[in-house]
């Protein structure tokens, strides 16, 4: 038990997160083709504009249809349909945890990718300041908040219905996951209506921004995106935990230098165990470079399932003469 | 097939003669829009206007006669009241009552769709035209979706193949276009395809009228297999601020076959046999007329460019060698 422990502790995460997100990537992007339906109600982003291929549905695309009915039925009879559609999310949601972006979202995917394409050609990558860091978080609140109430109103007549889905309507997600299918069709400007039309146009100005802000940072998009927060409101009951002792940290800053979201809390903070911030894609590149003894480690249901060790550390780093260094690229 | 054929005899021993001016002109449809705003109300839905009571979606059709499928009139004289053969999802015949509103006196019939998918809707009305020997049977089809996204997409393409009542003397069944699902609309510039069926098998030589809501008609006959195709044209054209993408252009189809069956009716002789089938459907607004890709692909790039051009030289200005700037002090 002890050797296989000490296996999965040692483990090339880098290369076992590669293969991971290839086949949730395969399995969410090109599933429909094998008529894989993971239902409507994921919580990543499974693009229900991806036709054909799709293995299931981003949650946020039905919430946003829910959202949009008329107030009596969405108050009645079909609140019960809200309401089971939520469950469903929660009950994906609660066995992963934050891991759905980490290691499941294709657009998550597609940005890491775009990132090593920018670490191939040299090209140094951006980070935030602090201060920027602060004044930018809480904008995927604000769209999530935006993605929920705006829909509402639609409900309630207040607001013309071409604004249906206004989060899909600027998510670039609708535009390049498409693409992974043969799919141009989200490209374009919807002159229909002067609505539609804004919201197209902003949808195509946050396409072309995100494939520049995902070349020179990190997981840029998901700093904003209202599914990262939407998780973080339910995450505390979540089996999927990553947790630090402060004991046997020495803070010496690894782990922030080699998180993709800048998360600056889990070098500094030593008092809590549940370090998970609301940025955090439980991506793990943490644990796997921290280089105390269970400092840090992920937890399933209470049982760790992988932790970092000086072990793991000393032979990571051997071998990352040549797949472990791009984390600091 | 025997099935079917019962209850068509049913109906038709339920027609009354219909002397003189039954119906005011040579066709007989079954319609989804209600004569005034006040009629059926009803919710938007897949596949039309539907009315929800306890979960279960209702459609409301009405009887018209006049072949233009906008301003055709109500028919409020309709000596016998034939019932309704629907055909269910799984192909189960049922008899609905056609029942007159209360205001107007208009025929009218409204049936349950609990089951997602396509029902079939044919009323069968016959009378005299002694002065020229003929009998004239009016069969009026409607083909109806019943979709709701909360029900789920499982298993759509098992449910797309049109069906057809073998029991039907003339029937028009609208073919469905490559890859065609419950969301799928028909918009102009497509082409159309309708299948004539004579006691369900193909019937070439047939007389086919295609009608629009501007009154644009062209007639053709039904080939070897009974087949009649029609590119469906731009009929609508709005000021851009009253455009409507999801503008239904309603169009009516007309089958008329005519064979030299004799008989008496009561009492009163005819030489031959008149058939007039129906089938009135909607097509939209091609999202060619009002998508655009070079702009949406011109906002991208702009975007792409605009957002790497600012950061490679805001990086290129940090870049610049120190210089020492001298005060003349």
């Amino acid at each position: 038990m002890s050797r296989l422990r000490t296996a999965v502790n040692n483990l090339n995460l880098r290369r076992l997160r590669f293969w991971l997100q290839l086949g949730f990537f395969a399995l969410l992007v090109y599933g429909g083709y094998f008529a894989i339906n993971l239902g409507n109600n994921l919580p990543t982003f499974a693009c229900g504009f991806n036709q054909e291929g799709r293995g299931g549905v981003c949650f946020l695309l039905p919430l946003q249809h829910l959202m949009a009915m008329n107030w009596k039925a969405l108050f009645g009879y079909a609140g019960i349909g809200v309401l089971t559609a939520f469950l469903w999310f929660a009950l994906w949601f609660f066995v992963l945890n934050k891991a759905w972006c980490g290691y499941a979202c294709p657009l998550g995917t597609i940005q890491d990718w775009i990132t090593a394409l920018r670490t191939r050609l040299g090209i140094r990558y951006a980070r935030y300041s602090q201060a920027q860091f602060r004044a930018l978080t809480p904008i995927k609140y604000v769209l999530l908040a935006l993605t929920i109430l705006i829909p509402l109103a639609i409900g309630g007549g207040l607001l013309p219905h071409t604004m249906g889905t206004p989060f899909c309507d600027i998510c670039p997600g609708r535009m390049v996951i498409p693409l992974f299918t043969g799919d141009a069709s989200q490209l374009t400007i919807d002159f229909s209506s002067k609505t539609a039309m804004v919201m197209t146009a902003l949808g195509m100005l946050v396409t072309g921004l995100f494939f520049t802000g995902a070349f020179i940072k990190k997981r840029f998009f998901c700093f904003f995106c209202p599914m990262s927060a939407l998780h973080y409101l339910f995450s505390k009951p979540a089996l999927l935990k990553l947790k630090k002792d402060g004991d046997k940290c020495t803070r010496c800053g690894d782990c922030y230098r080699v998180c993709d979201m800048e998360i600056k809390e889990i070098a500094d903070e030593v008092n809590e165990p549940r370090i998970m911030q609301d940025d955090c894609i439980l991506c793990l590149k943490c644990v796997a470079a921290c280089p105390e003894d269970g400092a840090l480690k992920a937890t399933f249901a209470g049982i760790p399932i992988y932790e970092s060790t000086e072990q793991g550390f000393i032979k990571r780093m051997h071998k990352g003469n040549t797949s472990e260094r791009h984390d600091h690229d | 097939m025997i099935k079917h054929a019962s209850a068509f005899l049913l109906v038709m021993l339920t027609l009354a003669v219909a002397g003189g001016n039954a119906i005011a002109s040579e066709v007989l449809w079954l319609s989804e829009v209600p004569p005034h705003a006040g009629h059926g109300g009803g919710e938007h839905a897949h596949g039309g206007t539907v009315v929800k009571r306890r979960g279960v979606y209702y459609k409301n059709l009405w009887l018209r006669h006049e072949d233009n499928p906008q301003q055709a009139g109500y028919v409020q004289q309709l000596p016998s009241h034939s019932p309704l053969l629907l055909l269910d999802t799984s192909g189960q015949p049922h008899e609905q009552a056609v029942q007159r509103d209360a205001v107007h006196g208009l025929y009218n019939v409204e049936f349950p769709m609990p089951e997602e998918g396509f029902y079939n809707a044919y009323l069968t009305h016959q009378r005299l035209n002694v002065d020229e020997g003929r009998r004239l049977i009016y069969i009026a089809k409607a083909e109806v979706l019943k979709h709701s996204c909360r029900e789920g997409h499982d298993d759509v393409q098992s449910k797309m193949p049109p069906r057809h009542n073998p029991a039907i003397p003339l029937e028009l069944v609208r073919e469905r276009l490559p890859k065609e699902n419950f969301h799928s609309l028909l918009s102009h510039g497509d082409t159309v395809s309708f299948q004539v069926l004579r006691n369900g098998e193909p019937l070439p030589g047939a007389a086919v009228t295609f009608t629009t809501a501007q009154g644009w008609s062209r007639q053709a006959l039904s080939d070897s297999e009974g087949r009649v195709s029609y590119t469906l044209i731009r009929d609508y054209y709005p000021p851009w601020h009253e455009f409507e993408k999801r503008k239904a252009q309603p169009y009516l189809v007309i089958a008329a076959h005519t064979v030299p069956e004799a008989g008496e009716v009561e009492g009163t002789p005819y030489r031959q046999t008149v058939y007039r089938s129906s089938l009135a459907g909607n097509y939209y607004p091609s999202p060619r007329d009002y998508e655009s890709y070079a702009y949406g692909i011109s906002f991208g790039l702009f975007a792409l460019l605009a957002t790497g051009l600012g950061i490679y030289l805001y990086r290129r200005r940090r870049h610049r060698p120190y210089r020492e700037v001298q005060f003349d002090e």
